[in-house]
């Protein structure tokens, strides 16, 4: 029997803005516990909200990029429940008429994944676990919220992982978070079942919490779809649960059954109001929204010629796309352009404590290094070192290789005196050579390079020694 | 001098210091030794302040006169306790808006007055400190919720006071004790640092002796509020321009639902007197319908309860107020509302929590707000064939303490004229119009179209110049 995985991602990503959602407190929420609060986010009697602007000019971002259909009048509603990390315990949130529907991502395979809806709400605080005591943190209370939740779209674990990449992607793209699930700024819970191939019945819906990367996701969805397989071959019931994923030991265990379900008495928000959004405050948002990762990604295989491998890479953050794009306007060579970027400067990159934040050099400044090394003025080893040097600081290109005297060695001339020495000093290698051992030779340009400091051309020495040695 | 202090209005009190014939400090004093004497047998005042909570440099026309607040109002590094031991005397971190303008205005807060529990009744007996008392007769009571503050002005142990109406709760007992209550239209005055009962119903308002200190007040505590969302951008006029003594040709109606069963025959007549007085000023009587009066209760007692239901949520015990240490997280919320929350209070969280629960939400929370539409159409209706409507303020004159406690339903129809205009949004006020045979005052209502206080306070300044009733003291201000 062959069966069919049918997946839905309700996925919460906090937004990019400075302060929270309805007070103005720092949204900066790995300050020390209980440092950016207020009355307002902890629910001190007599406080009211007061939405801030850009979370709600931000999440219309995010539904514009979802390609949702957006709803011109909207409300809050209150989720009413009880739970110590949410100090007014209801969360300010939207029901009935979310911000947008009926929307789609789609992904590199072409697939479409429907989104069917996005509203905006408020973050709940944080427990903290000490033995007999639980602590609260509400630092993170009422940082804004987006839900975005698809339809069951998505058939397989694999998918999925696509699904969230380019949703990141997507929303780091247009500025609106930066989707660090490691740090929490975005979360995901998965619905999955499992029905026969081609039935058109639904099989029993099962929800996944508690995954931390999107890896964990990708894990806890193939470790389910296999074990609800196994429950549809056996003739075991698969029961209709809420399941929290176990990262360590790769499983997933029954949290609560759906007769535990709360009733959350959703009710509009009596302190806020309606809230109409204009053509005008579209239109201010659709300029933000740039060329998305998707379509980026096929300009670039197409406009480039650069392999699929190449260009996920490159567009896996805008400002490397952006840097590329930039930087080849100078080269005019994308090969040579990504070569080195995806080579010697991600790998620097890597180095810097802060990783591509640290990164000052500029893209026409970077397109030298690439331009020099093309035309043959710095070899591959003082290229490298100028890019190490510029990297941190954009220290002038030009001015780097004359401080440090790194402009590649190619006259003849100059090079003569360094080769003949060489070739006295090694004898052995000359007579290898002589000898018929070509690969000789490579070992005497390394000496040629030493006593030149990396300056030399490594080519025009290489046919030096050989033109020389073979005149003898 | 200071006798002839207690026959003075706040404004005149404000003159007074103004033109140095008397101090800031001998004022307030004054009313806090009057308050030491009088108030045990009143029990108006939750808190009173030795010391003035004050703005040095506040300035209006009303600088220097003392202010009580209801105790729902939060006062910066003063206890709130909204007559609920589930506050366990919490200390208020923030000023209310309303608090900051008084301050800024240079008037003296002179302490904190009793209420119902959270604003639920129409007694203030359900309070954690026990009833107050009507200063007309220490054995009924003053109305509610705001009965404190009522009462507190009534006896003029204070010029003047803030109370809060989400159904009448400034309206009543204003009212039952003889002075003005206003209620303004929603959004006029900020809510910010108001302990919400019923959001979408909410106003503060002042209650004072005479229509003069009314606008006064008005002028100070009404605008746009940065911290409050639904306060309206209107402008607001200055309100004692409205202070004239003139209603010639105005259009005042009268609703026939309002003058039905139930209505106690004095206060029937009193307020007809009213509309008589105020015919020979040259206004004209209209009699109006408002058809959904009947509903007004029902529509009320669900959404109220529903919205406060969800504002006393966050009184649980974790991050102030009171805490009943338990072994698990649910026994400690139990235990910690089962102790902190009174019978009424109660009450309301279970209506509410009924009237949102799945399942019932369509029938309950959602036609009530349908209903609700209706009313506030019964009132655009009317108002477009009338200037302003006058009505009786409750059915009856104040009723004897513990008469009504026993039976919520009784209690809950002596708010059946004034909850219609919180319903719908608009502005209302109750002022004195007479007494009953039994010398306790009887209060009549105007209400207007949203944000036209003006009119309200013309026409209740014009039956304030032709009547004396606002002048009479009640016998408790002398012992």
């Amino acid at each position: 029997m062959e069966y069919e995985v049918v997946i839905g991602l309700e996925v919460h990503v906090q937004l990019a803005t400075e302060s929270k959602i309805f007070c103005s407190c720092s949204t900066d929420f790995e300050s020390p516990p209980n440092t950016n609060i207020c009355p307002v986010c902890c629910g001190y009697p007599g406080v009211l909200p007061v939405l801030n602007k850009k979370a709600l000019e931000l999440a219309i971002r995010v539904a514009l990029a979802l390609n949702c259909r957006i709803n011109r009048s909207i409300y809050f509603e209150r989720k009413n429940y009880f739970y110590p990390d949410l100090p007014k315990n209801y969360q300010t949130s939207q029901y009935a008429l979310p911000l947008g529907e009926e929307g789609f991502l789609v992904l590199p395979s072409s697939k479409r994944v429907g989104i069917k809806r996005v509203h905006l709400e408020e973050d709940a605080g944080k427990l903290i676990h000490k033995g007999k005591y639980s602590l609260v943190d509400f630092n993170r209370t009422g940082i804004p919220l987006l839900e975005i939740v698809t339809h069951p779209d998505i058939n397989s674990p694999q998918e999925a992982f696509s699904y969230l990449n380019y949703l990141k992607l997507t929303l780091q793209y247009i500025g609106a978070s930066s989707c660090d699930m490691e740090k929490g700024f975005l979360r995901c819970d998965a619905n999955i079942s499992v029905k026969e191939k081609g039935s058109k019945n639904l099989g029993t819906k099962v929800e996944l919490k508690n995954m931390n990367s999107f890896r964990g996701v990708r894990d806890a969805l193939a470790y389910e779809a296999k074990r609800q397989i196994g429950c549809l071959e056996e003739n075991r019931a698969i029961f209709q649960e809420t399941r929290l994923w176990d990262e360590s030991r790769q499983k997933t265990f029954v949290m609560r059954t759906k007769e535990e379900a709360h009733d959350y008495r959703y009710f509009p928000e009596p302190d806020l109001g309606d809230f109409v959004i204009e053509d005008s405050m579209i239109d201010k948002e659709k300029e933000y929204i740039g060329e998305l990762p998707i379509a980026k990604r096929e300009r670039f295989i197409r406009e480039y010629g650069l392999s699929e491998k190449e260009v996920d890479v490159l567009i896996s953050d805008s400002f490397l796309a952006n840097f590329f794009e930039e930087a080849n306007k100078e080269v005019s060579h994308p090969q040579s352009t990504a070569n080195w970027l995806l080579g010697p400067f991600l790998e620097l990159v890597n180095s810097l404590q802060g990783g591509i934040k640290d990164v000052k050099i500029t893209p026409y400044n970077f397109s030298r290094v690439v331009k020099y090394f093309r035309e043959g003025k710095l070899n591959n080893l003082a290229a490298k070192k100028v890019l190490s040097c510029a990297i941190e600081n954009n220290e002038d290109v030009d001015r780097i290789i004359e401080k440090e005297g790194l402009s590649q060695v190619s006259e003849e001339d100059e090079l003569v005196s360094f080769v003949e020495e060489a070739i006295k000093s090694n004898p052995k290698a000359v007579n290898d050579y002589l000898a018929g051992k070509q690969q000789a030779v490579m070992f005497i340009v390394g000496q040629v390079m030493r006593k030149t400091k990396g300056k030399a051309n490594p080519k025009v020495v290489k046919e030096l020694i050989e033109r020389t040695l073979k005149k003898s | 001098m200071n006798k002839s202090i207690v026959n003075l209005s706040g404004y005149e009190i404000a003159r007074q210091i103004k033109e140095g014939r008397i101090s800031e400090e001998e004022v307030f004093s004054f009313f806090n030794n009057r308050i030491k004497q009088i108030d045990k047998q009143i029990k108006s005042f939750v808190d009173v302040y030795s010391t003035p909570v004050k703005e040095e440099e506040g300035y209006s026309p009303l600088k220097g006169v003392p202010i009580t607040i209801k105790d729902n109002i939060c006062i910066k590094g003063k206890r709130i306790t909204c007559a609920s031991r589930i506050l366990n005397s919490h200390t208020c971190v923030y000023d209310a808006t309303v608090v900051k303008r008084l301050k800024n205005s240079g008037l003296l807060i002179i302490g904190t007055t009793n209420m119902d529990e959270f604003a639920f009744g129409s007694s203030t007996e359900n309070s954690c400190y026990g009833p107050t008392r009507n200063p007309w007769n220490t054995d009924c009571v003053p109305g509610g919720s705001s009965g404190g503050s009522a009462a507190a002005v009534a006896a003029r142990l204070v010029p003047f006071a803030l109370g809060s109406d989400t159904g009448g709760s400034i309206r009543q007992p204003a009212s039952f004790c003889g002075v003005v209550g206003f209620k303004p239209t929603y959004g006029r005055i900020s809510r910010f640092g108001l302990v919400a009962f019923g959001s979408s119903l909410d106003q503060i308002g002042p209650i004072t002796t005479n229509f003069v200190d009314c606008a006064h007040l008005l002028n100070i505590l009404c605008g746009f509020d940065e911290y409050d969302s639904t306060t309206s951008k209107q402008g607001v006029p200055d309100f004692t321009k409205s202070l004239v003594k003139n209603v010639k040709g105005l259009r005042i109606g009268l609703p026939r639902e309002y003058f039905s069963r139930g209505l106690d025959q004095k206060v029937d007549k009193k307020v007809k007197e009213v509309a008589e007085l105020l015919e020979k000023e040259g206004a004209r009587i209209v009699e109006i319908s408002l058809p959904h009066t009947e509903y007004a209760v029902a529509t009320y007692y669900i959404i109220a309860p529903s919205e406060a239901s969800s504002n006393l949520e966050r009184f649980d015990g974790i991050k102030y107020g009171l805490r009943k240490e338990e072994k698990d997280l649910i026994s400690l919320y139990k235990n910690t509302r089962k102790e902190g929350f009174g019978q009424e209070a109660k009450r309301r969280i279970l209506i509410g929590t009924y009237s949102l629960s799945s399942g019932y939400y369509e029938a309950y929370y959602m036609k009530a707000s349908k209903v609700r539409t209706l009313i506030k159409k019964d009132f655009e209706d009317a108002f477009s064939s009338v200037d302003v409507i006058l009505t009786p303020t409750s059915p009856t004159a104040a009723f004897k303490l513990g008469e009504r406690t026993q039976d919520p339903l009784s209690m809950y129809l002596s708010d059946i004229y004034t909850i219609s205009a919180n319903l719908a949004g608009v502005c209302a006020v109750s002022f004195p119009c007479g007494f009953t045979d039994d010398n306790l005052p009887i209060g009549a209502q105007l209400i207007g179209k949203s944000f036209d206080e003006e009119m309200l306070i013309r026409v209740g300044f014009t039956f304030q110049e032709i009547t004396d009733y606002h002048k009479r003291v009640p016998p408790s201000a002398f012992k």
